[in-house]
C-alpha cells in the first residue's frame, strides 16, 4: 500500500517537472543571456560612442566644414534642450571667429532613424549646410536624399522655409521618395528647433573668437 | 586525440558548410564583395559558433527537447548581439561595411544546424573542436569566393592591386549576379573534382558518401555500402 502511495507521488513528480521543466529552463537560460546582454552594452557604450563620433559625424562635420579649424568633434558639448533632452552641439570656428554650430537631427525615415547634421550661421540665424550621419534608406531611391542634388537646397536659407514643400516650406523633395524627404526634411526642422532654444546658451559656452 | 582533430578538419573540407553541406548560402553572397569582408564576417561566425556549441553541449542534459530550439535561439542570438556590441565598439568600419548580415548571423543555418546536429548530442570538447571546423571552413570559403569577386571585380586583393594595369575590372563580380556566379562556378569545380578523384580510386561517385552534416537520412545510407569521399 505504502509502496504504491510513493510510486504515485514519484510519477507526479515526474508529469510536474515535464510541465514546469521547460518554462524553469527557459526562464533561466533567457535571465542569464539578459544580464549578460546588458553587462556587454554598458561596458560597450561609451566606446561606442566614440566610433560613432570618429567614423559618422566627424567625417560629415569635415566635408561640411573643410576650412574649420577647431577639432570640432573633440570640442562638442551636450547642452540641455527645451524638454530637458541632451543635445551635443558641435562648434565651428573659421578663421578664429564662432561663425557655426552643428546640432544633429534625427527622425523616422523609411528604414529606421535618419540622421541630419544641420549647421547653422551664427551671425545672421540661416541654415548653413546639412549632411546626413544615419540613413538606412533604400538604396537608389530613399538614398538619394543624401545626394547634393537634395543638400544642397538646404544652403544658406531661413530655417524657417528648410521644409518641404507640401508643408509650406521651400524644398523640393525627391519623387519617389517622399518618406524619406519628409524624415530628411523633419529631422532639419528638429535640428531648427533646437537651435533656437540654444542660441543664448551657445554664446555663453564657447568664446565668440580667439 | 584523433577524433577531435577528425572533427576539427571535416569542416574544413568534407563538409565545409557553404560547399558541401550547401548551408549559410546569404552571407556568401551578400558580403562577399571584398576578401575583407569575407574574413571579418568569417571570424565572427567563427566565435559565435564554437561559443555556441560549447554552451548548448554544456546544458544539452538540462534542457528539455521541448523548449530546445528555443534555448538554442536564445544562447546564440545573445553572442550574436555581444559580437555586433563588440564589433561596433572596436572596429567599427568592418561593422558599416557588414551591416545587416551580422545580425543576420543568428538566422544562420549553421549555428542552429550546428546545435541541433552535433553540440545536442555530443561531449563539450568535441563540439568546440566542431564548431571551430565548421567556423574556419565558413570563413575559407567566404574569403575564397570574396577573393575571386574582388581579383575579376576590382583587380585588387585584399586592398592590394595585384592585377597588371591594362585588366579591365569586370564590375558584374563585385554587384549580386557576380555572387551567385563565383559560388555555382565553385560548387561546379568541387563537384568536378569529387568525381574525378572517385573515379581515380575506382569508386562510384554516386555512392560515394558525402558527410553526414547536412543529411539526416541515415537508414538509406545503411543500405549502400559508402566509401568516404
Amino acid at each position: 500500500m505504502s509502496q504504491e502511495i510513493i510510486q504515485d507521488e514519484a510519477v507526479e513528480k515526474e508529469s510536474l517537472w515535464q510541465l514546469l521543466g521547460p518554462v524553469v529552463v527557459l526562464t533561466v537560460i533567457c535571465a542569464v543571456a539578459g544580464t549578460a546582454l546588458a553587462g556587454v552594452k554598458l561596458g560597450t557604450a561609451s566606446r561606442i560612442e566614440s566610433q560613432v563620433l570618429n567614423n559618422v559625424q566627424g567625417p560629415t562635420l569635415q566635408r561640411m566644414f573643410p576650412n574649420a579649424d577647431n577639432d570640432i568633434v573633440a570640442e562638442r558639448k551636450m547642452l540641455t534642450g527645451p524638454n530637458g533632452q541632451a543635445v551635443i552641439v558641435f562648434p565651428i570656428y573659421e578663421k578664429g571667429q564662432l561663425s557655426a554650430v552643428a546640432i544633429e537631427g534625427i527622425a523616422s525615415g523609411y528604414g529606421g532613424d535618419f540622421g541630419v547634421m544641420t549647421a547653422f550661421n551664427l551671425a545672421n540665424d540661416t541654415m548653413n549646410n546639412i549632411g546626413v550621419t544615419i540613413s538606412k534608406e533604400t538604396p537608389g531611391i530613399g538614398s538619394q536624399v543624401a545626394t547634393p542634388r537634395f543638400t544642397k537646397q538646404f544652403r544658406n536659407g531661413a530655417p524657417d522655409e528648410m521644409k518641404l514643400r507640401s508643408q509650406g516650406g521651400k524644398i523640393n523633395a525627391i519623387s519617389g521618395a517622399t518618406i524619406s524627404s519628409t524624415a530628411a526634411s523633419n529631422a532639419v526642422q528638429q535640428a531648427s528647433a533646437f537651435y533656437r532654444e540654444l542660441k543664448p546658451e551657445i554664446g555663453k559656452t564657447w568664446p565668440a573668437s580667439r | 586525440m584523433s577524433s577531435l582533430l577528425q572533427e576539427f578538419t571535416k569542416g574544413l573540407w568534407r563538409e565545409i558548410p557553404p560547399f558541401r553541406l550547401v548551408l549559410g548560402l546569404c552571407p556568401i553572397l551578400g558580403v562577399t564583395t571584398k576578401a575583407f569582408n569575407g574574413l571579418g564576417m568569417g571570424l565572427a561566425v567563427v566565435f559565435v559558433l564554437t561559443i555556441s556549441n560549447m554552451i548548448i553541449s554544456m546544458v544539452r542534459n538540462v534542457i528539455p527537447s521541448k523548449v530546445r530550439i528555443a534555448c538554442f535561439i536564445v544562447i546564440s542570438a545573445s553572442l550574436v548581439v555581444i559580437v555586433e556590441l563588440c564589433m561596433q565598439a572596436f572596429t567599427y568600419p568592418l561593422y558599416e561595411q557588414l551591416g545587416i548580415f551580422v545580425p543576420l548571423i543568428v538566422v544562420n543555418c549553421i549555428i542552429l544546424g550546428r546545435a541541433e546536429a552535433f553540440a545536442a548530442k555530443n561531449p563539450v570538447l568535441p563540439s568546440i573542436m566542431d564548431g571551430l571546423g565548421m567556423g574556419f571552413g565558413f570563413t575559407i570559403s567566404l574569403v575564397f569566393i570574396g577573393s575571386i569577386r574582388e581579383i575579376f571585380g576590382t583587380g585588387q586583393w585584399f586592398g592590394l592591386q595585384i592585377m597588371p594595369d591594362f585588366f579591365q575590372p569586370m564590375q558584374i563580380m563585385v554587384q549580386a549576379p557576380g555572387a551567385f556566379i563565383a559560388l555555382g562556378l565553385t560548387l561546379a569545380a568541387m563537384n568536378w573534382y569529387s568525381r574525378v578523384s572517385c573515379e581515380n580510386r575506382g569508386i562510384k561517385y554516386e555512392n560515394a558518401q558525402h558527410g553526414c552534416g547536412s543529411c539526416s537520412a541515415c537508414d538509406m545510407c545503411k543500405t549502400v555500402e559508402r566509401p568516404s569521399i
